[in-house]
């Protein structure tokens, strides 16, 4: 049996067990592991597994992931994410459907310090949803909104998913959280439009909240400046090489917990909980680098990715036809697969398909991200709808994906533009440093 | 048995519990190098190599527990179409496969230990053992490897259920 047959069969395997439900990170390592066996021998599949298990474990540049978790976690559990919402709400509520407006720019806000679309989607959808209930807001919108806007939070930095990205293409996380950045802006800002002429041509789906005044507007930001300082200088540190995306990511969580114990809204009971969830959740992600990196020198012997890229240029399809067939793929895929997966399962053998034709690999990552977020507000998966669903209680699936729909069409066109004007994501990468 | 869980429950609480430690010790590590840097403008040497050994000791004691509280992501769309016998062989493979694996891991990982201490490998820079890390890694996986097992005794022992 040929190489390329035995990693065909791999990838059924693969697809096999994950059907089964064996969680995702061992069903790659299993399947790397055993495929280099059958190809190579036992000690080279136990040479494999010990020496990419033990890189993984003490790569410096994962350890952005354990601390931005941190960062989000300690953020949720000291109730800024409140403060958050009321500087939104102070600023823009009184426009047309300014609560929705406000919960979006609330999520966009906290996935700057939060890596996980989900944690944002509990975090605003458990502030913004009862305001939303109380002004009259139709469900669709309400609902609809805070699912797309906490897809924000994969986008806007940090994300984990440009950290595993970074880490499976040896790209820079620094520079991928900087294209990150832009597109994270337009998106707000197209959803924000969205809730806008949802609201102007029904009116009662959206209506205007209450006018606050001046002071009042200022004096609500003041409360929210010190995470926001947060945010800024993580962010801003790494844009202009003060400190590197680890440094940013250990200095940003020390400071919110500073924070959280100084303004006595941190108990230990709730800083223990926080931390281990952080342990959780870091352990799941290194576990699915950990498989990943064994899949992948089995798939690059058996030449399985290279065959790929053969059979989609031989399409004859041109650089952009292949990109909207792997797009097009990913969507598809992403009514199936949660987010996560999804992008460490396709990443080896996409990218180098990706890279072949030419296209910048920073700025395919943030497309990447953009079209797995739409895979995680489009049913029958769907996770962050069923996250917000959880949160919202009595509001029926139906009725979140149809408000979700509108946002959609949002992030296509949004996508699009990115497609069309690559520099929206590579213009500050390309800048950084001065 | 339910003295084995016991241990094997106490045992991952009490690394999750030092795992807990080398996080907060990693940030008060990385927010140590900064200030050393821009506020005394005496950088520390080695700082990356403290990380990189203190995350392999956060991540393999965190990994047990993590196994234990099943946090590990897995596809359960088809998880209805499955039926009960589908599921139960599902958790059945879910389990065995990784134990193969990862007791092939703590028996490398052991093998490295040993071999590190004997040729006396250290970091580049600061000279850290490497051994001691390597038998981290092993104790991890070993772990992993008993708490697979109190699951496949459980699930044998409940057989399918609805």
């Amino acid at each position: 049996m040929t190489p390329l047959a035995i990693g065909s069969i791999g990838i059924g395997c693969l697809f096999l067990l994950l059907l089964v439900r064996v969680p995702v990170a061992f069903a790659m390592l299993l399947v790397g592991f055993f495929g280099y066996w059958i190809l190579n021998n036992l000690r080279s599949a136990g040479g494999l597994l010990l020496t990419e298990s033990f890189s993984t474990v003490s790569n410096y540049n994962l350890i952005v992931v354990p601390m931005f978790v941190l960062l989000g976690n300690i953020s949720s559990a000291a109730g800024f994410s409140r403060g958050l919402y009321d500087a939104a709400f102070a600023w823009i509520g009184r426009f047309k459907g300014g609560l929705a407006s406000a919960s979006v720019a609330g999520c966009a806000v906290f996935a700057a310090v939060s890596g996980s679309s989900v944690a944002t989607a509990v975090t605003l959808g458990k502030v913004a949803l009862p305001e939303m209930k109380r002004h009259g807001y139709a469900d669709s919108l309400a609902t609809g909104s805070i699912a797309a806007g906490c897809t924000l939070g994969f986008l806007i930095p940090p994300s984990t998913g440009y950290v595993l990205y970074a880490i499976l293409t040896e790209e820079s996380i620094g520079r991928l959280f900087m294209a990150g950045v832009l597109p994270g802006l337009l998106l707000t800002m197209l959803f924000i439009g969205t809730i806008w002429i949802v609201s102007t041509l029904n009116p009662s789906a959206g209506p205007r909240g209450e006018v606050v005044p001046l002071v009042q507007r200022f004096r609500v930001l003041a409360q929210a400046a010190p995470l926001l300082l947060v945010i800024v200088m993580s962010i801003g540190g790494i844009y202009f090489g003060v400190f590197t995306p680890v440094e940013a990511s250990g200095v940003g969580a020390a400071m919110v917990i500073l924070l959280a114990f100084a303004k006595r809204r941190l108990s230990l009971a709730a800083f223990k909980d926080a931390v281990l969830s952080t342990l959780l959740t870091s352990a799941m992600l290194y576990t699915i680098v950990m498989g990943v990196h064994i899949l992948n020198p089995f798939l690059a012997i058996t030449g399985i990715p290279a065959a790929l890229g053969e059979g989609l240029t031989g399409l004859g399809l041109g650089a952009y036809g292949t990109l909207a067939v792997i797009l097009l793929a990913y969507l598809v895929l992403g009514m199936f697969m949660d987010g996560l997966s999804m992008l460490v399962i396709t990443i080896p053998i996409v990218f180098p398909v990706i890279t072949g034709l030419g296209f910048d690999p920073i700025w395919f990552g943030v497309v990447v991200v953009i079209v797995i977020e739409m895979g995680m507000i489009t049913p029958p998966v769907g996770l962050n709808v069923f996250v917000v669903r959880s949160v919202a209680g009595d509001v029926p699936l139906t009725t979140i994906f149809r408000g979700v729909f509108p946002f959609l069409l949002a992030m296509i066109l949004g996508l699009l533009l990115i497609i069309a004007v690559p520099g929206i994501a590579l213009f500050l990468p390309n800048t950084m440093f001065g | 048995m339910s003295g084995v869980i016991r241990i094997v429950d106490r045992a991952t609480w009490v690394l999750a519990l030092a795992a807990g430690l080398c996080l907060i010790g990693i940030m008060s590590v990385i927010v140590l190098g900064v200030v050393m840097r821009y506020v005394f403008a005496s950088p520390l040497l080695g700082v990356n190599e403290i990380i990189q050994l203190a995350a392999v000791a956060m991540v393999m004691s965190a990994l047990p527990y993590c196994t234990l509280k099943q946090q590990h992501v897995a596809v359960d769309v088809f998880e209805h179409q499955l039926g009960r016998w589908g599921r139960f062989m599902g958790n059945l493979l879910a389990l065995v496969l990784p134990i193969f694996a990862f007791s092939v891991l703590t028996q490398r990982a052991t093998l490295k230990a040993l071999d590190a201490l004997e040729w006396g490998d250290a970091t580049n820079m600061l000279r850290l053992p490497i051994w001691p890390f390597y038998g981290l890694l092993a104790s991890g996986a070993g772990l992993c490897v008993l708490v697979f097992l109190v699951q496949l005794t459980t699930r044998l022992r409940q057989g399918p259920t609805t």
